[in-house]
């Protein structure tokens, strides 16, 4: 818990806080991966779109892969748009997984760079 | 209603009560009976703690999903006996950041108040006094917020499943042969198979896992879609399997009327192995020679050897 101009913040919504310097990011949100809840948001949220479809997403491409007989566990998908890359990267955590959801700038963004970036977000998101 | 009470806003659901509340800006407890009892905390009209026997609390999360061993978790019991709150003994301790706690207590309070929705309220009442929770998420979750997600997730359940309240009973059963083949199943799913056996409901897999209700009911129904599980619950198959001494039927029917009870004949005693005291030798010697004779003729039944 802290305190920010007298209001009460959680400790997830500070460490979103300061991802929003990274190159090229203008919104990132951190939501349960099974159930889509939305924990914490920074910046533009509007870009990211709705916490279950994210999920939903997330679990369809994790079903897709198995069915398709994909070994190991999903660490990451990109989709890109016109203007945006949208990154999901799940986070490390014991007994439940969590997505790290970040949308970024395609114009001004290294998407090699952003990826390690984001893994690295979500290694210190919960520590 | 007592002197500890505060006197309820009027409010024809529990939504609308948690409303009615957040807007007095209350602190205190609202315990609800029914069958979806639990209790739920206020502190400034933010909810920041749903307790209810319907869903795995936040300390059971953590023991169950292994993020802390009983060991930790009672030197931080033992910790917080005195005046730090739980929480901060448990940040203290470093087993559990701050992040992951406010996640974990978040992820709580909706799950709980799932539960609880699951079924209609009979009643409840307000506590102001009540102690605030050992474990309770910081600043807390607006009711509105709340409901907005509780009522999305019935519907959400209710499209991929069914009625809510049904599949909550559901006892889930594997199917036979699990996945496509050459599919792989993802590792959280692997745990779900392994809790599945036929008995468990939603709710039992979830405090097994350590888990909340919600998603496991969700991955539920993603696992009945890639037929990984039964898509009905099978109805008992024949009676239970008796236990009862088994005997070879008999030929003759039973006789209709009553059945004498058995009385007690004197039978003749089988060859005494000894002479047991007071045993009529005479009688012995003669059978014994009748034996004697009786054994080489071949058309007799051959007796016992003694050695």
């Amino acid at each position: 818990m802290s305190e920010a101009e007298g209001k009460q913040v959680n400790a997830v919504e500070v460490a979103l806080a300061g991802m929003l310097g990274s190159p090229g990011l203008v919104g990132v949100a951190l939501l349960d991966g099974t159930t889509g809840l939305l924990h914490a948001s920074a910046g533009q949220t509007g870009a990211i779109g709705p916490g279950a479809d994210l999920a939903d997403l997330a679990a369809l491409v994790t079903d897709r892969l198995g069915t398709a007989g994909a070994e190991g566990e999903l660490e990451s998908f990109v989709v890109t748009t016109t203007h945006w890359h949208h990154v999901m990267q799940a986070v490390p955590q014991r007994g439940g997984g969590l997505l790290l959801c970040a949308v970024l700038d395609r114009a001004s963004t290294n998407l090699a760079l952003a990826l390690r970036d984001m893994a690295e977000h979500a290694r210190l998101v919960l520590a | 209603m007592t002197d500890r009470q505060v006197a309820d806003p009027p409010a024809r659901n529990l939504p609308a009560l948690l409303q009615a509340l957040s807007a007095q800006g209350f602190t205190g407890s609202v315990r609800v009976h029914g069958p979806s009892a639990g209790s739920l905390h206020l502190r400034e009209g933010l909810v920041t703690e749903v307790r209810t026997p319907g869903a795995p609390s936040t300390e059971a999360r953590l023991l169950r999903s292994r993020r802390i061993s009983e060991e930790h978790w009672n030197r931080v019991c033992a910790a917080a006996h005195g005046e730090r709150s739980l929480s901060a003994a448990l940040l203290g301790a470093g087993q559990v950041s701050a992040a992951e706690l406010a996640v974990l207590c978040a992820d709580t309070i909706h799950d709980g108040a799932f539960a609880m929705a699951l079924t209609k309220p009979e009643g409840w009442e307000t506590d102001a006094t009540a102690p605030p929770p050992g474990i309770g998420a910081v600043p807390g979750i607006d009711p509105g917020s709340l409901t907005e997600v509780v009522t999305a997730r019935l519907a959400l359940l209710t499209r991929q499943w069914g009625p809510p309240a049904a599949f909550a009973r559901t006892r889930i059963v594997p199917a036979s042969r699990p996945g496509a083949p050459g599919s792989r199943v993802p590792p959280r799913y692997q745990d779900i198979l392994l809790s599945v056996d036929g008995r468990r409901t939603p709710r039992d897999i979830a405090f097994m896992l350590g888990r909340g209700v919600y998603a496991v009911m969700l991955d539920l129904a993603r696992m009945k879609a890639l037929q990984l599980l039964q898509s009905e619950t099978p109805e008992p198959v024949g009676p239970a399997v008796s236990v009862a001494p088994r005997s070879a039927p008999t030929a003759t029917a039973p006789p209709a009327g009553p059945v004498p009870l058995p009385r007690r004949t004197p039978a003749v005693a089988a060859a005494p192995t000894g002479t047991p005291p007071g045993a009529n030798t005479s009688l012995l010697r003669e059978l014994r020679g009748l034996w004697s004779t009786a054994a080489p003729g071949g058309d007799q039944e051959p007796g016992p050897t003694r050695t």
